[in-house]
Order: C-alpha cells, then structure tokens, then sequence
C-alpha cells in the first residue's frame, strides 16, 4: 500500500469514527458534509423528501468519480480500507488470492436491488449499505470492545470528566456479534479475493463502477510489457489479468502505476474504449454488444428491482408496524416511516448523550432490528435534547427544534394505581415521588393522600420521555410506572403555557423585597420581612 | 488538617472538660459563643453573591472554617438541566463568590460536584456553575459514576450501608449550598435534602423511605456551613419546575452551621409549618440539630 493512500484512509478512518461517536461535537456542517459523502443515505433522505443542499456534494462525488475514478473507494472508506488491512494481513501469512473476476451480474444485481429497496421504502438496504454497516461496526463492536480493554483502568479514567466509559457494564449486544460474523467474513473474503465486498455486494462501489466505466481516467499499459506481474499480484482489488485492467473492480488506487518497474502503466485520460465494463462478460459466454449480453443484462436488472419489491413487501407484512413494543425516537412521526427509512446506521444511537437509545434486538419485530429503541432500563430521554432529531442521515428522523420535540409525544405514561400496585406510596404509605421529581411536562404529579403523598397522571402533557419509568425505584419488571409507545406521534399540550394563562402562581404571596419605588426604604431591624 | 485538629483540641479542651462535669455550662457555653457570631444569619434584598458577602462577614468570616491549606467542597444544587432562572439550581454567582472566599481563607483546593438528576454534562453546562466555578478557580468534579463513591455506615434505621462520594467524605471542609425549592413528596428541598446529591443510590431512598434517609444521613457527616440560596424561590412544582410562573423572587439567603435550624426558618420562608416537614422532625430527633429558632441567635440583615 503506498504510504500517502494509507494517510488518507487513515485520516477518513480517524474522521468517521469521530463523526459516529462525538457527531455533535465537530458542527452541524462537518457532519451534514461527511453524511453528504454517502450515497445511499443522502440518496434515501432525498426519497424521503429530506434532501438538502449537502446533496450538491454528493452529486460532486459523483461527477468527480466520472473523472477520477473511484477514488472514493480507495482513498477514503473506512470499510475499504478495512478490507485492505486485512488482505495485507492475509498476505503476510502467505495466503495467494484469487485472481479470478468477481461476480459482475451479482454486482449489478445488488446495486439494483439496493437502490430500490430505497425507493420501495424499506430500510433493507442498510445490512448492504457500506456506511450503516461501518455505523454498526463502530457502535456495536468498536464502542463495547474499548470499553472491555480499558474496563481494569475504570475506577481511574470514571473520576474525571476527561474519557469516561462504560466499562465491564458496556453490553455486547446483536451488533457485536454481527460485527464479529461481518469482520470474519471480510477476512475470509479478503484473503482470497481482494476487495470482495466492494466489488460484489456494495451497492455504491456498484454505482461508482458504473459511473467510472464512462469515465476519463483510467489505467492503461503502454505495449511493451516485460509480463513481470508486479502490477497483477499487487493490485488491492485483483482487477489486473494478463495485462487487461477490469475497470468495473479497479478501484483507482494507482498501486499499479506506482510499482510497475518499466513505468508503462500510465494513467490516462483519454476515453478508452476496450475494456471490461460494467457488464463484462467472460470470454467464452455472449459478449458485450450482443442481443443476448443485452437480455442478460437488463435481466439482472428487472431481478434486482423485483427482488427489492418483494423484500419490502415481506420485510412490513412480516411485521404489523402499527404495534411496537419499545418507544422509537422523537422525529421518527411514525413507526412505518421510521421503519421503512431508518438504516441501522447507529449515528443517532452513539451521539445520544443520555445513552437511552439502544439498538433493538426483535422487540420491534424483525423490521426494528438492529434500528434504535428507548431503553428506559439503562436511561430515559432528556428533556433539554434533540440531538438525535438532528443527526439522522437517512431522513428516518426528521429535524425537530427543541420546543417542538418537547412537545412530541413518544408515549404515554401509565400508571398502576389498583390494588395490587406495586407503587411505593400506595402499598407501603411512605413517600417516594421519584417519577414526579423527574417528570418534566407536570404529567406526573404528587397528591397528599393521607399521610403521604401520592403520584398522579395527566396524560394530556405526558411526552413519553421515559424518566418516571426509569429512576422508579421499584425494580424488575413489574414497575407500577410505565410509557406505552405510540407507533404515531403526536402534538401534546404544555402545562407550561396552560398555568401561566389560567393564573399566575396561584400559592405564592408576592415577594418579600420591597416593591418598586420603595426600594430604598429599609426596615429598620427587628425582624422586619423575615418570615423567621 | 492535623495541625488544626491539634489546635481545635487545644482551644476547645477546657471547654469541653468544664461541659462533661457540669450539664449547665453548655448553656453557658453557647451563650458566650451567641455574644461573639450568630447562629445563623439571614439577609435578604441583594444578588445571592452580595448577599453571601454580607452573610459571611456577620458570621465571622469564611477564615473561621476554612483554614490554610485545606480542602474544600462546595455542594451545590446542579440537578437538572437548567437555567439559573428557572431556579431548578443553585445561582453560579453565589458558588462563585463562596469558592472565591474559600481561596482567599487559604484553601488548597476547591471541589464542586453534584450527582445530578438529568444528564450530568448537560446539568453542569446548562446550570452556569461549571462555568463559574472554573473561573473562580475550583475544580469540577464528575459524580457521575460509582467509581466515584465509598461505601460508608450511616448506622440508621434504614440507612445503613450508603454509598458517598470520596471528595464529600475526605474534605476538610463541605460547604452545602442547597437552592430552596418546593419538592412533591419530600414537600420542600433545602440544605437536608440537598445532601442526597452526594450518595449514588438515591433508588434506595425513594424505596425505603424518603424522609427517614434524608435525616439518617447527616449522621455521615455534617457540612461545615450552610447557604441556603433562596434568591429565587420555587413555590411548586417542584424539584424541576415546569415553568417560570413557578418561581417567586425571593432575594433572601440563610447561611449558619445547623442544617435542622436551616430548613426550619427555610420552610417558614416558603410559609410552609416545619414540624410538618418529617425529615427536618426525623432530624432534630437524631439530634443533628434544633428546629427551634427561638433558642438560637439569628442575625437579619437587610441590604
């Protein structure tokens, strides 16, 4: 790998972890740029009706890949780069990749079926989607493993504000397996065919190829060729054979160029026309031009839109998306948006700062995998942060300014005010009012009831934040305090804006300070204005 | 923090000798410390921190509890994430001014921590006082964590194993700075009640019993001295408050050394009967303190 490549792929490494574990922390612009840098979430915001003016960027990387190439696979992503760190690992202990052509037809079959798993609004696409997977790896795997290796420096690094973790208590949930399975399988892949997930299953490696075999700049051998192979056995993506360059898997990383001994790899901007496409066929089989080629091709193409159709059919009928089981996050509107748009990528779930979003095994059925939930067990949802509403790539979570978000219900409170409650007031008559001294819309409020006081709901301001249910000291399951999730939701009312026009604080007597005017006037000792 | 155990030992061991021999002298005793500072001082008219200056210098100076090179923690109320006007927290001028008296009494360190209800960055920021208390100087403590706290015998009825942060337990000195405020269950929170901010499982109190807990706990240890910031006052709706309509405005603020005695004259400012209040009843009867401000002498003062 040549040195300057690396520095970049480390660079954008170092950038995108940033970006998915302190998002906030770098502005709204470096953020909105690096999501931008994504296809296929800007693309699916953009479907959603999300789209912005950081769509121009992602139209630039396009045009930029007509001239460049697909710079972006071999310069920046992290899951690229990923995969070389592991073919050169593979390498080391003497294992020969294959030099055999990548699936071209599955390739293509994939970036159909792709794009319109997003068009038919399912959020399928993100298992598929380079960067929602790179989201997973960072959250689901990256985040816990830190947290294991440091977890014997917790009792040191937890007393100061400067690197707090989790420690032994960060859970290594769906995610962390499915992250260990992915990097396994990435390995194994990368080690006998070089780059496999971008030139197989990666739908935008897919689109850059395609947009790069009508492109300008391209690497081409100069005749005469020694045949020493050096460029062929040290090609990162295996796309050189016999002197032929595969344009549809190179990657434009000018290994090739850089390592040729003769230099007679050149890079060119002249328009070629020889070459393998998009579509390549194998030597042997219809070639590239031909009716059957056409056929072929255009078959793949109607398979992968018609696959993606009966995906998403299957993906929503599996589940009845009108019931849901965990609270989804506030900018969601409803569960079937939320579903069908959300791709799993984790950004809102790392940047949470109350860390009450979690990702969902099945408790939201098979479509909610993997996509955020509210884990009133671990936190609840702060009433002062709309980070979240701010920070979806997707537009699965649509911007929400903090007024409206405090005014959008999530859920509803219940609360269990039977017999068999296990409500610390009501059974045991001593006072507790936990829920109600976190309650921040006045939903939950305290009643005097014989000697103590009791918790009471108003439903109508309840927003579903969840903070009753979780600091409720009863413990288990049965907490008498519970948030009912809305698959809808909705406007609530504020009790703020209610008492302050009904009357203005009702129990309070003016305040004792001398009213304007007499301000000077000063009590001439005793106990004058003192109520003790 | 030898050096002045020794010299406390000296100064107060004919005193405390003549006490054990006669039940009278206490009495005695008291009445001679009354002629020199007061009890508790109340002030009212000013900003908290001009009023905090006043408080202090009546009392005999910030110098009669902190001594040189000691440290010191400042606990104030920093538990949601709000702003000084919304009188959910402490003012951050007051932790200002008290952190900047410490200092100049020759204080080696000063912390300021709250184990807070909503997200403790959040809480820190919102609430100015991480910003005021850096710029006077004084540390930033997370509380945040259970690595952070010491398991403790409280040797109550119900609070018995409690866990309390380090720096509350291994000061030289605690300055409580509790923010008055209207509370739903516990019906009013104050300088007893703030100290629930330095135990990690407040799950424990809510459970077992709230008021029993608050009481029991002072017996850990007593802050040094108390400010009760009642510049703004939170009538209901409390501890968070939902709106500003909430909040009267006050500019009264109560500084002594008797937490019981504290929240008793803090109650009657928020025309609330003490001896309704059964953590400041449970308290006076483990004898943390006096509810009854007649025996006390009470300096007010009106800027």
């Amino acid at each position: 790998m040549s040195k300057i490549r690396k520095l970049y792929q480390s660079i954008f490494l170092i950038f995108s972890f940033y970006v998915f574990t302190a998002d906030t922390a770098l502005g709204e612009s470096a953020v909105r740029f690096f999501h931008s840098l994504h296809i296929f979430p800007s693309l699916n915001a953009a479907f959603s009706g999300h789209g912005s003016r950081w769509m121009a960027v992602t139209l630039m990387l396009l045009v930029l890949t007509v001239f460049f190439g697909r710079f972006y696979c071999s310069f920046l992503c992290p899951v690229g780069f990923l995969q070389d760190i592991l073919s050169s690992l593979a390498k080391r202990i003497k294992i020969k990749p294959s030099r055999v052509t990548n699936y071209p037809r599955l390739r293509v079959f994939m970036l159909f079926f792709t794009v319109f798993l997003a068009l038919f609004n399912t959020g399928l696409w993100g298992w598929l989607d380079h960067f929602s997977i790179f989201g997973r790896l960072t959250n689901g795997f990256a985040i816990p493993a830190v947290n294991f290796i440091l977890s014997p420096l917790e009792p040191y690094l937890n007393k100061t504000n400067y690197f707090q973790i989790e420690g032994s208590s960060a859970q290594a949930g769906f995610d962390f397996y499915y992250s260990i399975l992915f990097i396994a399988a990435l390995l194994a892949a990368s080690a006998f065919r070089p780059r496999w997930f971008c030139n197989t299953l990666c739908p935008s490696g897919a689109l850059f190829a395609l947009i790069f075999k009508s492109g300008f700049m391209k690497i081409k051998l100069s005749p005469p060729c020694p045949g020493c192979k050096k460029c062929e056995r040290n090609c990162p993506s295996g796309s050189i054979t016999d002197g032929r360059v595969d344009y549809a898997t190179c990657v434009t990383c000018l290994e090739c160029v850089k390592i040729c001994p003769k230099d007679i790899l050149k890079i060119s901007f002249a328009r070629t026309e020889a070459c393998d496409e998009i579509f390549p066929e194998s030597k042997g089989t219809a070639a590239s031009g031909t009716r059957r080629a056409f056929i072929t091709n255009m078959a793949t193409v109607a398979a992968g839109i018609v696959s993606a159709g009966y995906s998403s059919k299957l993906a929503l009928a599996f589940d009845n998306v009108r019931k849901i089981a965990c609270v989804i996050p506030p900018g969601a509107g409803t569960a079937y948006n939320f579903f069908s748009k959300c791709s799993a990528c984790h950004m809102c779930i790392s940047n949470c700062p109350s860390k009450v979003l979690k990702p969902a095994l099945l408790e939201n059925g098979f479509v909610g995998l993997s996509k955020p939930r509210m884990d009133f067990e671990k936190s609840y949802c702060g009433f002062e942060c709309n980070i979240c509403t701010g920070v979806c790539p997707s537009g699965a979570l649509t911007y929400l300014p903090l007024a409206k978000k405090q005014t959008t219900a999530v859920g509803k409170v219940v609360l269990d005010t039977s017999a068999k409650t296990e409500c610390i007031p009501y059974k045991n008559k001593t006072d507790c009012g936990s829920c109600a001294e976190h309650c921040p819309t006045g939903a939950v409020y305290m009643v005097q009831q014989g000697e103590v006081f009791v918790p009471k709901i108003r439903r109508v301001f309840c927003n579903g934040c969840g903070a009753c249910e979780h600091v409720c000291p009863v413990a288990g399951a049965g907490k008498p305090i519970r948030v009912v999730p809305f698959p809808r939701h909705i406007p609530v009312l504020r009790l703020a804006d209610i008492q302050d026009k009904i009357k203005k604080a009702p129990n309070v007597k003016a305040p004792n300070a001398p009213a304007k005017g007499v301000e000077d006037a000063k009590p001439s000792g005793g106990t004058d204005g003192f109520p003790f | 923090m030898k050096l002045t155990r020794r010299e406390f030992i000296k100064l107060g061991l004919g005193a405390g000798l003549t006490m054990m021999a006669n039940p009278f002298s206490n009495l005695l005793f008291a009445e001679e410390i009354k002629a020199k500072e007061p009890d508790m001082v109340g002030i009212q008219n000013g900003t908290a921190a001009e009023m905090f200056e006043r408080g202090i210098k009546e009392l005999g100076g910030m110098s009669r509890f902190v001594k040189k090179d000691q440290t010191v923690v400042v606990k104030p109320n920093i538990g949601w994430a709000k702003t000084p006007a919304d009188g959910a927290t402490t003012q951050p001028d007051l932790v200002a001014k008290i952190i900047e008296h410490a200092y100049k009494a020759g204080a080696k360190k000063v912390y300021v921590f709250d184990n807070t209800c909503n997200n403790w960055q959040e809480c820190y920021k919102s609430s100015g006082i991480e910003k005021a208390a850096n710029g006077a100087n004084a540390s930033v403590a997370p509380a945040n964590k259970e690595a952070s706290y010491k398991k403790r015998n409280a040797g109550g009825k119900i609070l018995k194993d409690v866990m309390v942060h380090e720096l509350y337990l291994e000061a030289d000195v605690v300055i409580n700075v509790p923010v008055l405020k209207h509370h739903g269950s516990a019906t009013m929170t104050s300088a007893l009640k703030n100290l629930m901010g330095v135990v990690w499982d407040r799950r424990f109190y809510h459970g077992k019993g709230l008021h029993e807990c608050i009481a029991e706990f002072a017996a850990v240890r007593k802050p040094d001295l108390n400010i009760i910031d009642a510049y703004q006052v939170m009538t209901r709706n409390g501890p968070r408050g939902i709106s500003k309509s909430d909040i009267a405005l006050r500019r009264m603020q109560i500084i002594g050394t008797d937490m019981v005695a504290l929240d008793a004259a803090a109650a009657k400012v928020m025309e609330l009967d003490p001896a309704k209040i059964n953590h400041i009843v449970m308290a006076e009867k483990l004898g943390i303190g006096t509810m009854n401000l007649d025996k006390l002498s009470i300096k007010r003062v009106t800027l």
